[in-house]
């Protein structure tokens, strides 16, 4: 049973290496939003170390008796849009941290029963530091819909010591259901968009969007991309349907110069609103390309001053224009 | 071949006034460089690859014609620029010496770049330019404008009055570096030939990489097989005689993409661009005019008869189609061996 003279030690030796801990967690936030990064999957990653009063308190509930018993003193937490990122994400991870212990809440739940749905990993980095060495990190992995249920479940139920009565629990899964319904809708209508002639530029936006996540640490104007890319609906729709295969092939190719185009573009003060935006790739590779057609088809939307900026920022230049 | 001006950055820079050779006006030559903050070399820098970009064509030294400036740019691209002061000082004297009274005087600005990691350097010769500053006033209570006349402007957004050439080092090659050129006031018309020629062969002692007369010939003979194929014989027709009417006119300088975006019909224009691509053309460089070696094929002749019936058609055409035969009562036979396309007007 946990005492004052059990728990005291344990807090004073946790206080001593908090400020590892605190590293740990940013060196784990640094290498997953990388390697995140990479596959073009955009997340909010928190992190946070565990209080010293809050390890009191959990010593007391869990009965531990050791600091090695507490897994979740570094703690890093990955927020993604839907599952399918949820899923990739995941795969991400293992991959990073091959053999880390996971625990699958929603394995634990069963077909049955509803309830929070995270994935929880232990991940122990390889860090060159030496007091770094043999601590580890808890990494969660949760869809926005699952991050605000978990938030707001846990601040209505679980710091409670109430047990919840019969006649509340049917609202209580009722609202778990809404939230595994909302992810999967969101998925389903994802799937079903892409496949509609008119979701053309919003597919076309998904593909640019994770390269540009890729290439770009920096934000986007989600409304602006899909202004522009209905402007270059003849280019992208239908017969001329531009391949996303094409694309990923650019991005290949000219991945060195993206980055340092893109990196340097965002040192600079910008009237251009298109530079910054996940379509300046598909503009620079219709340049490349199909550059009378791009030509043609942007003077009936947008100015072509900010297409020629574009063009020059590529190396390129637009015919009939001084 | 084209350099990929997309990784330029401007470091630094010197600017030098260069009057016109006289006996009362010498060359001051500027001592300290120009102190030069992010946003005045962001500008710089527009300013050189948008011209570059749009007009610039590859040239080559030729050193047995002036070395003064060869050998200024090689040790700008090869030192560790401590001697950039001195190499100013050399090309600016390089230009005043080459300057006749037949061109404008105006300033030379000389600057260091890299592009992504191979160090360049930029000469440019820059005329001033005039304009009008307008600011809101107001006159006696009433809203007016004051203006002011604005005579020392240059390298604005509309102005043409400046010649760039870039150079920079060869990767993996030692020898002459690789060089593009670009005079805005040649692009716009032949009646500047002389101011031009100077810049690029007295000054820098460059020429064009690849003779403009036969990169003139490809050019037009890719542009005629590819109007060939069009279907349609009346916007063949026009193709032709917009291509051969462009080719012929006062323009110094020719950008196959820019013939394309003025004369071409919308649906023809990537399928004519990706055609010179094929006859390993780029359509997005610029070239000297020089039609010497296709006089023949664009220069047209006219008969015109008594009757009122005119033939018309290149030299080559009625070489090649046209047989004619003296009558005693001083009528001309005129005989025409060829495939009829078409009869209007009947």
């Amino acid at each position: 049973m946990a005492s004052r003279a059990t728990v005291q030690p344990i807090r004073d030796e946790y206080e001593r290496v908090k400020s590892s801990y605190l590293d740990l967690a940013r060196v784990v936030v640094r290498r997953l939003k990388t390697g995140l990064k990479r596959h073009g999957i955009q997340a909010d990653i928190q992190y946070r170390v565990k209080d010293a009063d809050s390890l009191v308190k959990k010593i007391y509930k869990r009965k531990y008796s050791a600091l090695s018993d507490v897994t979740d003193l570094a703690g890093v937490r990955v927020i993604v849009k839907t599952t399918r990122d949820h899923k990739n994400a995941c795969s991400i991870i293992e991959e990073m941290y091959e053999g880390a212990p996971v625990q699958d809440k929603t394995k634990e739940l069963g077909d049955k029963l509803m309830g929070y749905r995270g994935v929880h990993y232990q991940v122990s980095p390889r860090c060159r530091r030496p007091a770094l060495s043999g601590l580890s990190c808890e990494v969660q992995v949760r869809t926005r819909a699952e991050h605000l249920w978990n938030d707001f479940s846990h601040e209505l139920f679980y710091k409670s010591d109430l047990v919840i009565p019969n006649d509340l629990r049917r609202p209580f899964q009722r609202l778990v259901a809404l939230v595994e319904i909302f992810d999967s809708e969101v998925m389903r209508t994802m799937d079903a968009l892409a496949q509609e002639p008119a979701g053309a530029s919003w597919s076309l936006l998904q593909q640019l969007e994770t390269h540009f996540v890729h290439l770009v640490d920096d934000r986007y104007d989600r409304e602006l991309s899909l202004m522009l890319l209905d402007s270059l609906a003849e280019l992208v729709q239908v017969e001329a349907q531009i391949d996303v295969s094409e694309i990923d092939q650019f991005v290949t190719d000219q991945e060195d110069k993206l980055k340092e185009v893109f990196y340097r573009q965002g040192r600079l003060q910008q009237t251009n609103p298109f530079i910054l935006q996940p379509e300046a790739i598909l503009i620079w590779h219709l340049l490349d390309t199909r550059l009378h057609d791009i030509t043609a088809v942007w003077s009936n939307n947008w100015d072509l001053d900010l297409l020629s900026e574009l063009a020059t920022i590529w190396g390129l230049s637009i015919p009939g224009q001084d | 071949m084209r350099i990929d001006l997309s990784l330029l950055s401007v470091h630094r820079m010197i600017f030098h006034e260069i009057p016109l050779p006289s006996e009362t006006e010498q060359l001051e030559l500027t001592e300290v460089e120009t102190q030069a903050d992010d946003e005045l070399k962001a500008f710089v820098l527009r300013r050189i690859t948008a011209g570059l970009t749009k007009h610039g064509f590859d040239i080559v030294f030729e050193p047995e014609i002036n070395r003064t400036t060869y050998d200024a740019v090689k040790a700008l691209l090869s030192e560790s620029q401590s001697q950039f002061l001195e190499r100013s000082w050399d090309l600016a004297r390089q230009l005043h010496t080459a300057q006749t009274r037949k061109v404008s005087p105006g300033l030379l600005m000389v600057a260091t770049t890299m592009n992504g990691a191979l160090p360049g350097t930029a000469v440019i010769k820059i005329e001033r330019d005039e304009g009008l500053s307008l600011s809101a006033a107001l006159t006696d209570g009433h809203k007016s404008f004051s203006v002011e006349h604005l005579k020392n402007l240059m390298f604005t957004d509309r102005t043409r009055l400046y010649k760039i050439a870039y150079f920079q080092a060869d990767p993996g090659r030692e020898g002459s570096p690789l060089g593009v050129h670009a005079d805005l006031q040649r692009s716009w018309s032949t009646r500047n030939q002389a101011a031009s020629e100077f810049f690029l062969r007295r000054f820098l002692g460059c020429r064009p990489t690849e003779t403009p007369a036969v990169t003139n010939k490809r050019y037009f003979e890719a542009g005629v097989s590819f109007i060939n194929t069009v279907d349609d014989p009346e916007r063949r027709g026009k193709y032709l005689m917009d291509f051969q009417s462009d080719i012929q006119s006062n323009r110094g300088t020719v950008n196959p993409n820019d013939f394309i975006a003025n004369y071409v019909d919308r649906s023809d224009r990537q399928r004519f661009a990706d055609h010179f691509k094929e006859q390993d053309i780029d359509p997005s460089l610029t070239f000297v005019k020089d039609t010497a070696l296709i006089k023949n094929q664009i220069r047209k002749a006219k008969w015109d008869f008594e009757s009122g019936i005119v033939l018309m058609g290149t030299q080559d055409a009625f070489d090649a189609h046209v047989e004619t035969e003296s009558l005693q009562d001083g009528d001309l036979r005129t005989t025409i061996t060829d495939r009829l396309k078409q009869v209007s007007g009947k």
